[in-house]
Parts: structure tokens; C-alpha cells; sequence
């Protein structure tokens, strides 16, 4: 540890001394890591922002891939790069609130970055199988409160949103403990953890609704909450404000751009205005809709503030349930 | 809508000159990219993605599935010429290709290594296209339990790649599986062999562990003797494939092809151990079972349909059920998103005609498939003569690069030159690398669906003999253990019996 | 020194790892959480299985070999090296650890070129004047394909930035 504050101190180092000289940012390509791998909810929004980002920004865009651990991997190589803005980081609900909320060796804190704007929100829902008899949220808390142990569900590893919003609803619809009366079941990522409940092999999933709209168009997921504050398209389910518990809104999965701390306020700002035109852009919006994200632009600040209050609220639930991770 | 009707749509949608462009270029792109060691197929899927969207929807999945196909293919091109497999899948190409290359016969291993591929593609295909609804529903009572015993019968292929000696290649799988363990653990998230090394959180690259422990070890022993003089032999490249040679691996190709649709149509497994079943099942059931890893034109064969027997079948889940059983249709379906298209049983409703395009497009993409293969082997071929010390130093720096682009991390390049110690070390012993890499593959997929079972039972180990299906694999694994120790004594009881030491 | 006792060294070898990896990098590489339920949920127990198969695997080994069930004998391919085999081993392990090192300070490209020409150097190619050129032709080339077609920033340091 001690020697990554060092190396943060040098950089911060680095960048107070090529703060002036840097002539006009961008004077080269700038490098966006994607902590998760190709084909994710994270991935496939970046690479759909980066069309229209590419045409704006005045330096190409390389959009990477720096997969492994949670999200960890990725951040971390953010984390510990040069503030100069050449190197930024494609943040997510997992790998910035859920995860630094559970798990306290992570070797980097929100601190260690300055967002400069959050683009995109994934609603989230709750899905049983089809096949199930259970037909609402009532009826599964109903069911793990009389057979404790037989309600299961799937997330996409420890430290996923996927995991937080299974025991966060669970425990706010009146189910104590959780994590004893219900097992959660670890997979290796969203695409199994959605197949894990079709099959049967868990009761129900709580995720980003555009990992489950087509299972749900197509019959073989039953959705049973939605945690938007109106009800969704295509999701034929109360909201978790019509159940009597808004607070569950603060479920909601995320996209931003981050940078490390120490980014000049010049570099934060053209990202702003960068991206502030990109999520103009009309396909791109198109595009993203149509899998199911909303499009919503939030200026640093703002952004900051949402993530900051989820972080609050996660670690809030992680501390009362004792989910957190150890070593 | 009739069958008839729906077909008939589809060739309206497909029969266009850009439809054919698209998988033709998607297939070069494929070959190409897949031929370059770091670069996989789910590189060159994810890297082509963003130039479908503008793209009428036919066209861009089109282009994605050349390029998936093309890709996997062309991942062999590497491994035979220079023991770099190109992508994970063709790891078990290495096993026969290279030595093949190393007596001169690189242009005969590549030719069937391209037919084998084309065969097994067409077959997947059509199993698809004639089984696709029920594959699909056989897929999803695949949960846990059933996973877990399906791995356990995989990992007896580490008998079938250990080469001399069955113990050095069990220690070789151990060792493999204790390198995969390395990473958070699946169910508490805590570290594992970690040591406080952020990059260690994420577990060891895959690509990085198998070009270490099979290019760089070769690098390694030509450094210890550094010789040009196997050049004469290695660039003899110009045989061909004989049709006799084709016939005689056709069994072995149909076996490989049908274990690919098997394990593709089952969300989750991937290519890599496909091609090692189909390997081993070959080697098995060969008369020159001596020969296997030592230059056996049916071992190339047998690796390359049980890989490219993957492609097609992958495609039965994503669009029969809207599941993707790998990363590469996880993209794929994301595809198909972006165009507004949900795959899944209502799919074959809504989009048939697409449907059925996509199945017409399949199908003439075996076809291209071996167009493109044979120039692309004419053009890599020349490889196989370029001098060996110049060829060693540019794998090295190729390795490097490549490895680096897998996952953007220097980092990989020091796993990679260190698993290349241990490679050669291994070499030195004598011990098989094969059972290593079947491992760090398996490992993890073992221990995980354990685990996830005995979650999903509360630790009752029942659970592992639910159904028919883990019923099978338990029996299936049993008959090959001893079918194994059997072999094996009955091997060493003759070998005493001819030369009394 | 005769086969037999490779393998039996080989045996030793693998049988104290497997200690070592029971009873020192385990306990101190994975943490067991103390809310682990059951045994076979331990985080432990896996790589402890490892550890044990590979000892057995180990000992199995050594008493194959003094039982004399030996492997049939091979030619050695690894007798009689061209002179200095140890020492070039030596100098590639030095060029790989210079190599790595030297990617964070001139980037791969310069890197790549300079390990290849030692390389060869090493080797004692005697295609001199093609190495020179391959050495520089090979990692710009393939700069130029990762970097600009595949879009993979390529580290660079500070001594001569490729556009």
C-alpha cells in the first residue's frame, strides 16, 4: 500500500509539473479502459458512446479492455496512471460503489478518482422464471420466510451489483438476514447469471433490465419489481415505489467517465463538453434505448454527488448485513 | 408461416451480392486476425462489432459470425507453424501441427487442418439448423450438478495428452490446476495466491500462461542449441493433402464435429476443451495411437473439427434460448440488440426470415470459409521457411506484443516469460504441457459448479447425482477410468515383456 | 547423471513443493473467511486437494522409479549443445528480464527492436544484415498494426514517440 501512495504522490507530482505545459489537451490519442470484457452491459455502452465521442474529440479514442477481478483490474491501472487525462476510466455501479463498498482491501478508494460525468442509468429489475409459482416480490419473501434456504439467487460474482440488489431487496421487503435465509449463488458473469434462473438453477435475479428484456419478451422470465421511480416498457411489474419502498431507487446500475485524482480542471472540462454533445447524438441514443438504458447526462458535480449517495447507501446496507468481504 | 415461406424470405433477405461481402470479408478479417498470436477470435468479434452498427442487421451479424468463424480457423495457422496458438481453441492443433511443420509437412497439416475445419463447420451447421429447438431445451437442464460431472469426464482427456508417462502428466495437471486457483475466489471474493499484487486479483491470463508454456520454451531450446541446419527440413512445406489421407481422417472428423455441436450447444464450455475431447477420443480409437503428438495428421484433424464443430452450435442457445454460451455470441446477441432484435423462441416468430438467413448465410460460409483458408495458407506458409534464427527472435517480440494487446497489461508479458521457465523446465523433465493447460481450463470450472451445487444443495452432496444426466457422466467417467488403468497396465506389461530392463 | 535419478530428483522436488504449498503458501496466500459455512464451501480446500494430489503424484514417481518400472529410454536431444549452452541461457533470462524492464522506459517498439538484435547476437545468426533490418522492420510494423488498425495503445516512453 505504501508504495502505491508513493506512486500517487509521484504522479500527482508529475502532473502539477506538466500542468502548464500541457499546450492543448488532447495533443495525442486518449486511452479509455473498460474494467470488463468485451461483450458486457459496460462494454457494449462504451464502445456505442465512443462512435460519436470519436468524431468529436479532436485525437482519436482508443477504447480498451482491462478485464478481471469485479472491475478491479481496470480501475486499479486507472487509479495509478498519470492524471493527464490521456488515460480515463469507464466506471460502473460494480466496480465503483458495490465493490468498494464490500470489500475493504480494494486497492483503490472513490477517492482515488474524479469523475466528469455520469452518461448512462440501467434501471434495475427482479425476475423469476416463468415456470415459477411465484407471481410477486410478496410471494418470494413469503416463501423465504417459510422455508428458509429454498430461495436462491444468481449474480454475476462477489462484489456485483447483481449480489448488493438481491439482499437489498430481500432485506427491505422483511426478510431477516438475508444472507442466511437466502443463498446467493455466485456465476461468472451477467449472460450465466440470467441463464442460472431460466434454468433453475436459482429462484430469482435482480439486475439491469437490458440484460433481461429479451427473456422477458420472450415469455421465459417473469419480471416483479422494477426499481424506476414510473413504471417500464415492456416490464409488466409494480415499481418498488408502488410497494411502499422508494428508497430501493437507489438501485439503479450506472456508467461515467472517471479520471485519476489530480485531473486538471481544463482536461474535466473538455470531457464535459465532449460528452455533453455525444449523448446528443441521435443513433447513439437510439441505439442505447433500444437496449434498454437511459440516456442521462449528469455534469461532475451532480455526478459525484449520485455515486457518492449510493456508495453511502450500499455501504450502509453491506455494514447492517455484514456482507462485507474479508481479506 | 410455412417452413417454405420462411425460407424462401431468407434467401430474399441473403441472396445480395453485400450479404456475401459481408461474410466474405468477415472471414478474411478472421483468418488474418486469428493467424496473429494475442489477437483471438473474441479480439476480432469485439473490434468488428462497432462497424455493424450502421449496417442493415443481415449484413453485420453476417460479418460478425466470418469473422468468429475465420477467426477460429485461422487461430491454427500460428500454432502449426510456430507452436503459437493463435487462439485458445487451437491449443490442441500444437500438439500434432508443430511437429508436423518441424518434418516438413506444414502445408499438409494446414490443408487438413482447413478441411477438417470446413467439415466439422458444415456439420455444425446443419445440426443447427435441423436440431436447433431441441438441443436447446436439452441445454438448459445443464445446471450446476450436471456441469460439474460433464468436467469431470473432460479432465480424463488428461490421460489421452499425457504422452510417456501418465504421472508426469497428472503432476503437470495439478500443477495447472493450482495455477488457475490464483485470482478472487468465486464465492467469498477473497484473495487467493494474491500476495497484495493488484495484478494478480484478476487470476493469470489465460493467452499469457499458454504462449508461455508452449512458444516460448521452444524459443528457450533453440537458444540452448542454436542450429539452423533443421532449416532443409522444415521448409520441404509443399505437400498436400491426399485425398486417401482425407478419407482416412473423415471418421475422426465426424467424431470431432458431433463432440463440437455436443459441447457448443451447452452453454459455457467453449472450443478450447472441444478440441482436446475430440483429440483424445481420436487417439483412442487410432490404430497409430503411437504416433498421436508426434506428427499424426489425424490428431490436426481431430482438433480442428472439434473447435470449428463449436461455431455453429454456439449459435443454437443464443437463438433458440437468446443465451450465449460464450463471450463471442455474448457480443453477437449484443448485435442483435442494437438492431432491435431479440433472440429467443419468439424470434423464430417475428424475425423467421432473418432467421433463416442467417441459416442460408451459414451455410455458404463453409464454402468461403475454404476459398479464403487455402490463399490464406498459401500466404503463411512461407513462414515455415524463413531461417530459424530469425524466426525464434521475431516470435519472441510477436509473443510480446501480442500478449500485451489480450488484456493492455505489461504485467502479462512477465507471466508469459516466466510460464516459459516453467515450460521448459517441463520440457527438460519431460513432462507433458497439455495436461497443464486442459487443467488451468478445467480447473476452475470444476471447483466453481462444485461449489455452486453445494450451494444450491446447502452442502448435500445428493445433489451431484440428481438426474439422468450427471447419472451418465458418472458412469461415463468411471468406464474411461478404468478403461485408462487398464490400458495402461496391459501398455507397461508388454513393454516389460519386449525389453526386460 | 543416469535417467533414473532425474526422475527420482524430480519426484523429491515435486514432493516438497507440494509441502511447501501446504504448509506455507496456503495458509499465507488464501484467506478463509470465518464466515465460510461448510468445509467444502472453504476457499481452502480446493487448493489443498492440489497440494496433496501433487504430493502423492510425487512420491508415485519415485517409487516408480526405485520399483525400476522406468520409461523407456530416450536419445537425449538435450546432450551435446553447440558450447556456452548455460551461459546463452543465462544471457536470454537477463535479456527477458531487461526486455520487461525496458518497455516502461523507451516503450515496447524500441524495446522489442533492441531484445531482437541482442537475441540474434546471442544466437550468433548468420544472417546479420536481415536481422538489422527485421529488427526494426518487424516491431514498427506491428506497432503500426496494433496501434492504428486494431487500436491498441501500445506503451511508448518518452525516447522518440511513434505518431
Amino acid at each position: 500500500m505504501k508504495a502505491l501512495k508513493y506512486l500517487a504522490a509521484i504522479g500527482a507530482l508529475g502532473a502539477l509539473l506538466a500542468g502548464p505545459a500541457l499546450a492543448e489537451y488532447p495533443e495525442r490519442p486518449v486511452t479509455l479502459v473498460i474494467p470488463y470484457g468485451p461483450g458486457g452491459a459496460t462494454d457494449i455502452g462504451v464502445r456505442a458512446l465512443s462512435g460519436p465521442l470519436g468524431k468529436i474529440m479532436p485525437q482519436p479514442l482508443l477504447v480498451v479492455n482491462r478485464t478481471g477481478a469485479g472491475g478491479a483490474t481496470g480501475s486499479v491501472s486507472v487509479a495509478n496512471a498519470d492524471p493527464d487525462g490521456y488515460t480515463m476510466l469507464a466506471a460502473r455501479v460494480g466496480s465503483h460503489t458495490v465493490n468498494p463498498a464490500m470489500k475493504a482491501t480494494l486497492p483503490y478508494t472513490l477517492d482515488d478518482f474524479v469523475f466528469v460525468g455520469v452518461f448512462e442509468i440501467n434501471p434495475v429489475v427482479c425476475a423469476v422464471s416463468e415456470s415459477s409459482d411465484i407471481k410477486s416480490i410478496e410471494d418470494l419473501v413469503n416463501k423465504a420466510k417459510e422455508n428458509p434456504g429454498t430461495v436462491s439467487f444468481s449474480s454475476s460474482g462477489v462484489g456485483s451489483m447483481l449480489q448488493l440488489a438481491g439482499a437489498m431487496v430481500l432485506n427491505a421487503f422483511g426478510l431477516e438476514d438475508p444472507l442466511d435465509n437466502a443463498t446467493h449463488i455466485p456465476l461468472k458473469g451477467g449472460g450465466e447469471a440470467a441463464t442460472a434462473v431460466l434454468a433453475g438453477t436459482a429462484t430469482f435475479i435482480c439486475t439491469n433490465s437490458s440484460a433481461l428484456s429479451s427473456f422477458v419478451a420472450n415469455g421465459q422470465l417473469r419480471p416483479i419489481l422494477v426499481t424506476t421511480p414510473e413504471r417500464l416498457d415492456g416490464f409488466d411489474a409494480p415499481t418498488a415505489a408502488e410497494l411502499g419502498h422508494p428508497e430501493l431507487e437507489q438501485l439503479v446500475g450506472w456508467t461515467g467517465i472517471a479520471g485519476p485524482k489530480g485531473l486538471p480542471e481544463e482536461v474535466s472540462a473538455k470531457w464535459r463538453d465532449w460528452l455533453k454533445q455525444a449523448t446528443a447524438d441521435k443513433t447513439f441514443v437510439e441505439q442505447m434505448t433500444k437496449r434498454g438504458s437511459v440516456i442521462r447526462l449528469m455534469d461532475p458535480e451532480e455526478s459525484q454527488e449520485f455515486i457518492n449517495n449510493q456508495y453511502e447507501t450500499f455501504k450502509k446496507l453491506v455494514d447492517e448485513l455484514d456482507m462485507r468481504i474479508e481479506g | 408461416m410455412s417452413f417454405l415461406d420462411s425460407l424462401s424470405l431468407g434467401f430474399g433477405l441473403v441472396a445480395h451480392w453485400q450479404s456475401l461481402a459481408a461474410l466474405f470479408c468477415g472471414i478474411v478479417v478472421g483468418v488474418f486476425a486469428g493467424a496473429i498470436p494475442g489477437i483471438s477470435a473474441t479480439m476480432a468479434v469485439a473490434l468488428t462489432l462497432p462497424f455493424t452498427f450502421a449496417l442493415p442487421p443481415i449484413y453485420g451479424i453476417l460479418l460478425l459470425l466470418g469473422v468468429y468463424k475465420g477467426g477460429i480457423f485461422g487461430g491454427s495457422i500460428p500454432a502449426i507453424l510456430i507452436k503459437t496458438p493463435g487462439t485458445p481453441a487451437s491449443s490442441a492443433t500444437v500438439l500434432d501441427g508443430y511437429p508436423m511443420a518441424e518434418q516438413g509437412k506444414a502445408g499438409k497439416a494446414l490443408g487438413m487442418a482447413l478441411y477438417a475445419s470446413c467439415t466439422a463447420d458444415l456439420i455444425s451447421n446443419l445440426a443447427l439448423i435441423l436440431f436447433a429447438g431441441w438441443l436447446a431445451s436439452f441445454a438448459l437442464s445443464f445446471g450446476p450438478p450436471e456441469f460439474f460431472t460433464l468436467i469431470l469426464f473432460s479432465l480424463t482427456i488428461i490421460a489421452g495428452v499425457s504422452g510417456a508417462s501418465l504421472l508426469k502428466g497428472l503432476i503437470s495437471a495439478c500443477l495447472g490446476l493450482l495455477l488457475a486457483t490464483v485470482g478472487l475466489d468465486l464465492v467469498y471474493g477473497t484473495e487467493r495466491f494474491v500476495f497484495g499484487d493488484p495484478n494478480l486479483m484478476g487470476g493469470l491470463n489465460f493467452i499469457a500462461v499458454l504462449i508461455g508454456l508452449f512458444a516460448i520454451p521452444e524459443i528457450i531450446s533453440f537458444i540452448w542449441n542454436p542450429d539452423d541446419s533443421h532449416d532443409k527440413v522444415r521448409s520441404l512445406g509443399q505437400h498436400h493433402v491426399t485425398f486417401a489421407e482425407y478419407k482416412r481422417s473423415f471418421k475422426t472428423i465426424v467424431r470431432g464435429s458431433l463432440i463440437g455441436v455436443f459441447l457448443g450447444s451447452i452453454p459455457g464450455i467453449g472450443a478450447a476443451p472441444s478440441a482436446f475431447l475430440s483429440y483424445s477420443e481420436a487417439r483412442r480409437n487410432s490404430p497409430r495411437k503411437a504416433n498421436f503428438g508426434k506428427g499424426e495428421i489425424e490428431g490436426v484433424a481431430a482438433a480442428e473439427a472439434g473447435n470449428n464443430g463449436v461455431a455453429g452450435a454456439t449459435l443454437i442457445p443464443l437463438l433458440a434460448l437468446g443465451v450465449p454460451g460464450d463471450v463471442i455470441t455474448a457480443i453477437i446477441i449484443g448485435a442483435f440488440m442494437i438492431h432491435g432484435l431479440q433472440p429467443g423462441p419468439m424470434m423464430f416468430m417475428t424475425n423467421a426470415d432473418i432467421i433463416y438467413a442467417l441459416f442460408i448465410g451459414l451455410m455458404v460460409s463453409s464454402v468461403l470459409l475454404l476459398l479464403v483458408g487455402s490463399v490464406a495458407i498459401r500466404l503463411f506458409r512461407f513462414i515455415a521457411d524463413i531461417p530459424r534464427s530469425l524466426l525464434f527472435p521475431s516470435v519472441l517480440v510477436l509473443c510480446v506484443f501480442g500478449v500485451y494487446a489480450v488484456n493492455n497489461s505489461v504485467f502479462d508479458v512477465v507471466v508469459m516469460f516466466l510460464m516459459g521457465w516453467l515450460g521448459y523446465f517441463m520440457l527438460r523433465v519431460r513432462m507433458p504441457a497439455a495436461p497443464f493447460l486442459i487443467a488451468f481450463i478445467l480447473g476452475p470450472l470444476l471447483e466453481d459448479n462444485f461449489r455452486q451445487a453445494m450451494l444450491m444443495s446447502g452442502g448435500n452432496f445428493e445433489i451431484l447425482f440428481r438426474g439422468p444426466i450427471t447419472w451418465f457422466f458418472w458412469t461415463v467417467s468411471v468406464i474411461s477410468i478404468v478403461a485408462l488403468v487398464r490400458n495402461e497396465l496391459r501398455e507397461r506389461r508388454s513393454r516389460f515383456a519386449e525389453e526386460p530392463a | 547423471m543416469p535417467r533414473l535419478h532425474r526422475n527420482i530428483w524430480l519426484g523429491l522436488i515435486v514432493m516438497l513443493f507440494a509441502l511447501a504449498l501446504a504448509f506455507v503458501l496456503i495458509p499465507v496466500g488464501v484467506s478463509s473467511p470465518r464466515s465460510v459455512r461448510s468445509i467444502v464451501l472453504s476457499p481452502i480446500l480446493w487448493p489443498t486437494i492440489i497440494a496433496w494430489m501433487i504430493f502423492i503424484g510425487g512420491g508415485l514417481l519415485v517409487g516408480q522409479q526405485l520399483l525400476g518400472r522406468r520409461e523407456p529410454d530416450h536419445l537425449d536431444e538435450w546432450a551435446n549443445p553447440r558450447h556456452g549452452a548455460w551461459f546463452r541461457l543465462a544471457a536470454l533470462a537477463v535479456l527477458m528480464a531487461g526486455y520487461y524492464l525496458a518497455i516502461a522506459y523507451i516503450g515496447m517498439v524500441w524495446a522489442s527492436a533492441l531484445a531482437f538484435l541482442v537475441l540474434t547476437l546471442i544466437i550468433r545468426s548468420r544472417y546479420r544484415i536481415t536481422a538489422l533490418i527485421v529488427a526494426f522492420a518487424l516491431p514498427l510494423f506491428t506497432y503500426a498494426f496494433f496501434y492504428h488498425v486494431a487500436g491498441v495503445p501500445i506503451p511508448q516512453g518518452e525516447f522518440i514517440r511513434l505518431p
